[in-house]
C-alpha cells in the first residue's frame, strides 16, 4: 500500500523543498540558482549596469565580433552573429523553464484527473484510458513532436500566442498525460474498495467529489515525485525539438536552438557556441532530477518507476 | 485469453495509430496542394480533388488510405518524387544497424553494472553505474554527440607537442562510411554486408563509423536498462527460491546463474526489446548530429522541406514497429511464463 497520512505527506512536501539532508545540498542549491536565473532572465541587462558582469542585449548582433572565444568581455564567447552567449544562456533559462512547467502542468493535470477517474470507475472507462495511453506512448517522443508540428504547422489557431511555443507546450502535455495517468492510476487502483471511499459514498458524495477530495490527495506523494522528473524531461524535449529547428525560432534565445547554431561550428573547433547552452541543460536536468530522488526516498517504497 | 486479449489490443492500437496518421495527413491538406502547387485555377483543383478521391465521404477515404498502407504505399516525396516507401526501405537498415550496435554497447556496460549493483548495492561498481545512469539521463543525446565529435574527432590532431599531434581518433561525422563506396546490399547492415563480401577492411571502417553514434545513444538510453537490471537482480536475490537453492547446498556461483540471473532476465529482455523499438524513432537527434542517413534524419529532412508525407510515413513506421515489438515481447513472455496461461 502506498497511502500516506496527511501529516507525513506535508512533511514530505516541506522536506522536499527546504529540509536539510546531507549530500543533496549542492544539487538543491543548483536548482535554486537556475530558478534565480529564470526569474532575473529578462532583466539581466539592467542588472549588468549595477554589478560588473559583462552582459549585453541578447538579440543585438555584433558584426565585428563573430565567433569569438570566451574572454573577459564575452565570458562564454559569441556566436556567428556576434551575439553574446553568456547573456543568451541566462535569458533562455526562463523560456525553457516556463514552457516545460506549463506543458507538464497541463498534461500532468489532465493525466492525474483521468488516472484517478479511471481508477475509480474501472471497467470500460479504465480500458479506454489504457488504450489511449498505449497509443500515445507507441510514438517516439520526438517523432510525436515532429508530427504535431507537421499537423499544426499550417493552422493559425493560437492567435496572439507564439505558434512554435504553443505547439511545444501541446507536445509536452501529450507526452506527460500518459505518464501521470499511469502513475496515478496504479497508485489509486487498490483504493477503489477502501473504507474511506465507501464512507464517502455513504455520505452521499458524488463520483467527482470522491475522486477530487479523496482520491487525488492520496496520490499526491507520487505526483510530487514525478513532477520534477517530468519537468526535467520536458526541458530535454523542448531543447531537442528546437535543435532540429522546431519550436523557438533562432534569434530568440533557447538552449536547443543555440546548440544548433554551434553544431556546424564544432567541427571547426568553435566549441563554446554549443557547449555552454548544453551545459545549462545538463545542470537544470540534473538539479531537477535530484528533487525526484529526494521525494522518492521520503515517500518510501513504491515511488516512481520512471 | 491472455493471447486473444493481446491480439485485440494490437489491432486497436494499430488502428488508432493509423487513424492519427490519417487525420494529420488530411489536416495538413497536403495531398492536394503537394501535387499541384498553390498557383492553379479552381477548376483544376476541383478536378484533381475528384481524381484523388478527396470528395468521397471521409470513411471511404480512410478505407482507401488503409488499403494503400497495407499495400506498402506511403505516398510520394514532394521533393525527390520517389515513393516514400522506397526511401524508407533504404534508410531503415541504417537506423536499425545503429540501434543494434547501441544495444550491443549497452550490453557491455549497463547490464553487467546492473547485475553487479543488484548483487552488491553500495559497492564501487554500483556507484559507478548509478553515476553513469545519472549522467545519461541528464545529458541531451545530441549535445553529447557534439561533444564526442569535438573531443575525439576535432581535438586529437591539434594537440601540440610533445604529446601530439595524434591521429584523429574517429572518422568525421559524415554518414555511414564517409566517401567510401558501400558494400553490395544484402542485409542493409554495412558491417554484415562487408563481411559477406569478404572485405574486412570495409567492415572495420563501417564499425568505426558506428562507434560514436552507438556510444552516444547507449549512454543516454542505457540508464533504464541499468536500473531495471539492478532491481530485477536484487529482487531475485531476495526471493524465497534463492534461499531454497542455498539450503539445498548449491554453490554461490550455481545459484547465481541458475536462479538469480535466470529469474532476473525477463524484465531485462523486455526492456531491451522496448528500447530497440523506441530507438528506431527515438534516435532522431543523434542521427542528425552524425549525419546518419537513417529514417530519423529522413523525417527531419522532410520537415525542413515541408514534405509532410515523409514525416508521417516515418512516424507511422516507427510507431508500428514499436507496437509490433511490444506484441512480440508479450508473446515471448507468454511462452516463458506459465503463470500467464490460466
Amino acid at each position: 500500500m502506498t497511502t500516506i497520512s496527511p501529516q507525513r505527506e506535508r512533511r514530505v512536501l516541506a522536506r522536499t523543498l527546504v529540509g536539510p539532508t546531507a549530500g543533496i545540498t549542492i544539487r538543491r542549491s543548483l536548482f535554486f540558482f537556475m530558478l534565480f536565473l529564470a526569474v532575473i532572465g529578462p532583466w539581466i541587462e539592467t542588472i549588468g549596469q549595477w554589478i560588473p558582469i559583462p552582459v549585453y542585449d541578447p538579440l543585438r548582433p555584433d558584426p565585428f565580433n563573430p565567433v569569438s572565444p570566451p574572454s573577459a568581455e564575452h565570458w562564454f564567447g559569441t556566436d556567428t552573429l556576434g551575439l553574446d552567449i553568456f547573456t543568451r544562456v541566462i535569458v533562455a533559462t526562463r523560456v525553457d523553464f516556463t514552457l516545460a512547467l506549463i506543458g507538464v502542468m497541463l498534461g500532468g493535470g489532465l493525466g492525474c484527473l483521468a488516472g484517478a477517474w479511471s481508477a475509480y470507475r474501472r471497467g470500460w472507462v479504465d480500458m479506454i484510458a489504457l488504450r489511449i495511453v498505449e497509443v500515445v506512448q507507441s510514438f517516439p517522443v520526438l517523432l510525436l513532436g515532429l508530427a504535431l508540428f507537421a499537423a499544426l504547422g499550417p493552422l493559425d489557431i493560437f492567435g496572439p500566442v507564439d505558434h512554435g511555443m504553443a505547439v511545444l507546450v501541446i507536445a509536452i502535455a501529450m507526452v506527460n498525460f500518459p505518464l501521470y495517468l499511469r502513475q496515478v492510476r496504479s497508485v489509486l487502483l487498490p483504493l477503489t474498495e477502501a473504507e474511506f471511499v465507501q464512507a464517502a459514498k455513504c455520505a452521499g458524495l458524488g463520483a467527482w467529489g470522491i475522486v477530487w477530495n479523496h482520491f487525488i490527495p492520496n496520490a499526491r506523494g507520487q505526483i510530487l515525485a514525478l513532477f520534477p522528473l517530468t519537468c526535467a524531461y520536458a526541458i530535454q524535449i523542448i531543447a531537442g525539438l528546437s535543435f532540429i529547428g522546431l519550436g523557438i525560432e533562432p534569434p530568440n534565445p533557447e538552449w536547443g536552438s543555440m546548440i544548433k547554431t554551434g553544431a556546424t561550428l564544432i567541427v571547426q573547433g568553435h566549441w563554446w557556441v554549443s557547449v555552454f547552452p548544453g551545459a545549462f541543460i545538463v545542470l537544470s536536468v540534473y538539479s531537477l532530477t535530484g528533487f525526484s530522488a529526494r521525494s522518492e526516498t521520503l515517500v518510501g517504497p513504491g515511488g516512481t518507476s520512471a | 485469453m491472455f493471447l486473444a486479449n493481446r491480439v485485440v489490443i494490437l489491432a486497436v492500437v494499430l488502428l488508432a495509430v493509423v487513424m492519427i496518421g490519417f487525420t494529420i495527413t488530411r489536416s495538413t491538406g497536403t495531398p492536394l496542394y503537394a501535387s499541384l502547387g498553390m498557383a492553379v485555377s479552381e477548376a483544376i483543383i476541383e478536378q484533381r480533388a475528384e481524381e484523388m478521391g478527396l470528395n468521397e465521404p471521409i470513411v471511404v477515404q480512410f478505407w482507401t488510405y488503409v488499403v494503400h498502407l497495407l499495400q506498402g504505399d506511403l505516398g510520394v516525396s514532394r521533393i525527390s518524387r520517389i515513393p516514400v516507401a522506397e526511401d524508407i526501405a533504404l534508410k531503415l537498415p541504417a537506423t536499425a544497424e545503429m540501434v543494434f550496435f547501441t544495444l550491443m554497447v549497452s550490453f557491455i556496460w549497463a547490464i553487467p553494472l546492473g547485475v553487479r549493483a543488484g548483487l552488491r548495492p553500495g559497492g564501487r561498481l554500483a556507484k559507478l553505474g548509478e553515476g553513469m545512469a545519472q549522467f545519461g539521463v541528464s545529458v541531451p543525446a545530441f549535445w553529447l554527440g557534439l561533444l564526442f565529435i569535438f573531443l575525439l574527432y576535432f581535438l586529437p590532431p591539434r594537440i601540440p607537442e610533445p604529446l601530439g599531434p595524434l591521429p584523429a581518433l574517429f572518422p568525421p561525422p559524415l554518414a555511414r562510411l564517409g566517401s567510401v563506396t558501400p558494400p553490395e546490399m544484402v542485409t542493409g547492415f554495412y558491417t554484415v554486408d562487408a563481411l559477406i563480401a569478404g572485405d574486412f577492411r570495409l567492415a572495420w571502417q563501417a564499425l568505426w563509423h558506428l562507434i560514436l553514434p552507438a556510444v552516444t545513444l547507449s549512454l543516454t538510453s542505457g540508464p533504464p536498462l541499468f536500473r531495471v537490471t539492478r532491481t530485477a537482480v536484487s529482487e531475485a536475490l531476495a526471493s524465497p527460491f534463492v534461499e531454497a537453492a542455498y539450503s539445498y547446498g548449491l554453490g554461490r556461483r550455481t545459484v547465481l546463474i541458475r536462479d538469480v540471473l535466470r529469474n532476473a532476465s525477463p524484465p531485462v529482455l523486455n526492456l531491451t526489446a522496448m528500447t530497440f523499438g523506441y530507438l528506431i524513432g527515438g534516435g532522431v537527434l543523434v542521427e542528425v548530429v552524425f549525419s546518419w542517413p537513417g529514417i530519423g534524419s529522413y523525417a527531419v529532412w522532410g520537415m525542413d522541406n515541408s514534405d509532410y508525407d515523409v514525416v508521417l510515413a516515418v512516424v507511422i513506421i516507427a510507431a508500428v514497429i514499436y507496437v509490433i515489438l511490444y506484441f512480440i515481447v508479450d508473446l515471448i513472455q507468454f511462452a516463458m511464463d506459465p503463470r500467464l496461461r490460466d
